[in-house]
């Protein structure tokens, strides 16, 4: 392929069975990693305020995320000088809903730099941010890892795993005495929470819902995933309970796997195991007075019906 | 109202690629970019195994996920079915291009030719810069039907007002008109016919009839 297709898509692909999307890369993932990372903490640091918990530096750390994450974004659209017609889609697109919600939760958040009482308000807009990241996958219905419904607990309990995790590395740096007792508890519980969706989502798509080549990127990636971003945290958790020498070290770790699990899944989700539908026919015509015939649906498990 | 579609005749289509051709011959398409392709199938197994030909491009879905996902509004959908793009307003994010389940939408960044560097006279004098960085897909020629509509013409019937991937089809295999009208072309086709739409599963309401049976019973 000559260097002058590179933009032509269907060059590249004229199969019948679902290919992987090019439209979304690695730029479009970090939209998910950093608003989900960034969410995820404003969210839990937010509510932690009502616990007396109040550092800039996670509120930075947490806006910085996003913002980082509307800059890789910003580097995927084709005509960036227009970028703020984003904004005119408010009426469907989660996407403008989305751009919407950044413009209340940065003036918030960095209000609350100045004023730590308005801390607590914070998890409002981060977690209606979060939403809105899980509805822009869930909208996308050509592709069908993303249109699950389970898309939306999935992004939502990794956001806030992913939160958690990175004020348990970021506490163990900059707050006194490391994150507080809590911080560890609600890990767990965010960790919980995406293993189980992860497992039913899993069970779906490789069940029929995904093509089967996406589907076997989920089974491959379920293992390094398990064990990677979800049982390693919880073990590094335990280490450190019963190591106080290296409890630091050790929440530190179990904080930054899990973020990094969440990144993961998001980079696998939005980049690998993003097959698009593929074509499909529910019955194949009679032809020279013979019987119309099966249908076909390369690339996935089930076949549209026969007969009528 | 109007509601205009394309019927298909998996029968009569013979996968010449005749309408691809004339197609990109009307909006001089860049290399890879097919608003208009015909899919060849090969279906059963032997020795049962037969061969399809399946039309496919953009069906102007009655709920069109693109337009649904676009932060722009530059997708839009017309009270006559047809789905559009304002090429002047799209900021080339790709949504749509995720959201179609038809795989019927492209977006090309950089000017491209058949011959590489150097333009036919036809992509020459139809190239559109407007066109680069953001969506692009079939308009189910509509610049050819809004000409006929105000010419007293019918779309489908009078080939001036009809898409020319219709017009092109030397099998007769497709069809262009207006299924709200019982009297029309189209469908007076579907109601005779047994038909079906590409993944109606998904809700989108495409708008690509498939004939499946056309040997009268
Ligand atoms: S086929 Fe795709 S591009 Fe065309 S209207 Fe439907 S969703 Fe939109
Ligand atoms: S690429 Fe253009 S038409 Fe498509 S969703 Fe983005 S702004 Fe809308």
């Amino acid at each position: 392929m000559s260097e002058e297709f590179e933009d032509a898509p269907g060059m590249r692909h004229l199969g019948l069975s679902p290919w992987l999307q090019t439209a979304w890369d690695l730029r479009a993932a970090g939209n998910f990693i950093g608003g989900g990372s960034g969410t995820g903490l404003l969210i839990i640091a937010s509510l932690g305020a009502f616990k007396g918990l109040y550092s800039p530096v996670l509120l930075l750390a947490g806006l910085a995320l996003v913002g980082l994450g509307l800059f890789s974004v910003f580097l995927e659209i084709g005509r960036p000088l227009r970028a703020l017609n984003v904004l005119l889609g408010a009426k469907r697109s989660w996407m403008t809903r989305e751009a919407f919600v950044a413009a209340v939760l940065f003036p918030l958040g960095l209000a609350a730099l100045i004023w730590p009482d308005l801390a607590k308000l914070v998890w409002i807009p981060a977690a209606a941010y979060l939403y809105c990241q899980a509805r822009i996958l869930e909208a996308a219905k050509g592709i069908p890892t993303w249109r699950s419904p389970l898309i939306l607990p999935l992004t939502i309990a990794s956001g806030l795993a992913e939160g958690a995790g990175i004020l348990l590395l970021l506490g163990t740096l900059v707050l006194d005495g490391g994150a507080p007792e809590w911080v560890a508890g609600t890990l767990v519980a965010t960790i919980a929470a995406r293993i189980f969706v992860w497992m039913f989502y899993r069970r779906r798509m490789v069940g029929g819902e995904a093509p089967v080549e996406a589907a076997a990127v989920l089974i491959r990636f379920s293992m390094p995933f398990t064990l990677g971003g979800n049982v390693i945290p919880i073990a590094f958790l335990v280490l450190g309970g019963i190591q106080p020498d290296i409890r630091a070290a050790a929440l530190a770790a179990a904080g930054l796997a899990a973020m990094a699990g969440g990144w993961a899944l998001k980079i696998v989700i939005v980049t690998k195991a993003a097959q698009n539908q593929g074509f499909a026919i529910n019955h194949s015509p009679a032809r020279g007075g013979g019987e119309s015939g099966p249908g076909f649906k390369p690339g996935w498990r089930e076949v549209p019906k026969d007969k009528d | 109202m109007t509601k205009w579609a394309i019927v298909a005749d998996l029968g009569r289509c013979v996968g010449c690629q005749t309408c691809t051709t004339a197609c990109r011959h009307a909006n001089a398409t860049p290399p890879g970019v097919q608003y208009r392709k015909v899919l060849d199938m090969e279906v059963g197994t032997f020795p049962d195994v037969r061969r399809v030909f399946v039309p496919v491009g953009c069906m102007h879905c009655d709920e069109p996920p693109c337009r649904d996902v676009c932060p722009t509004t530059a997708t839009t959908k017309r009270a006559d079915g047809m789905v559009m793009i304002d090429y002047d307003i799209c900021i080339g994010c790709g949504y749509c291009i995720v959201a179609c389940p038809y795989q019927a939408r492209y977006k090309v960044s950089k000017p491209t030719f058949a011959f590489k560097d150097q333009e036919t006279q036809n992509e020459r004098a139809r190239f559109d810069e407007r066109l680069l960085g953001v969506a692009q897909k079939c308009t189910f020629c509509v610049d050819r039907v809004d000409y006929g509509l105000a010419n007293g013409l019918t779309p489908g019937v009078a080939p001036e007002a009809t898409p020319a991937c219709v017009n092109s089809c030397l099998s007769k295999a497709l069809t262009f008109g207006d299924t709200d009208n019982p009297d029309s072309n189209v469908s007076k086709l579907l109601k005779r016919y047994k038909s079906f739409r590409m993944h109606e599963e998904l809700g989108t309401g495409p708008n690509i009839h498939y004939l499946w049976e056309t040997e009268d019973e």
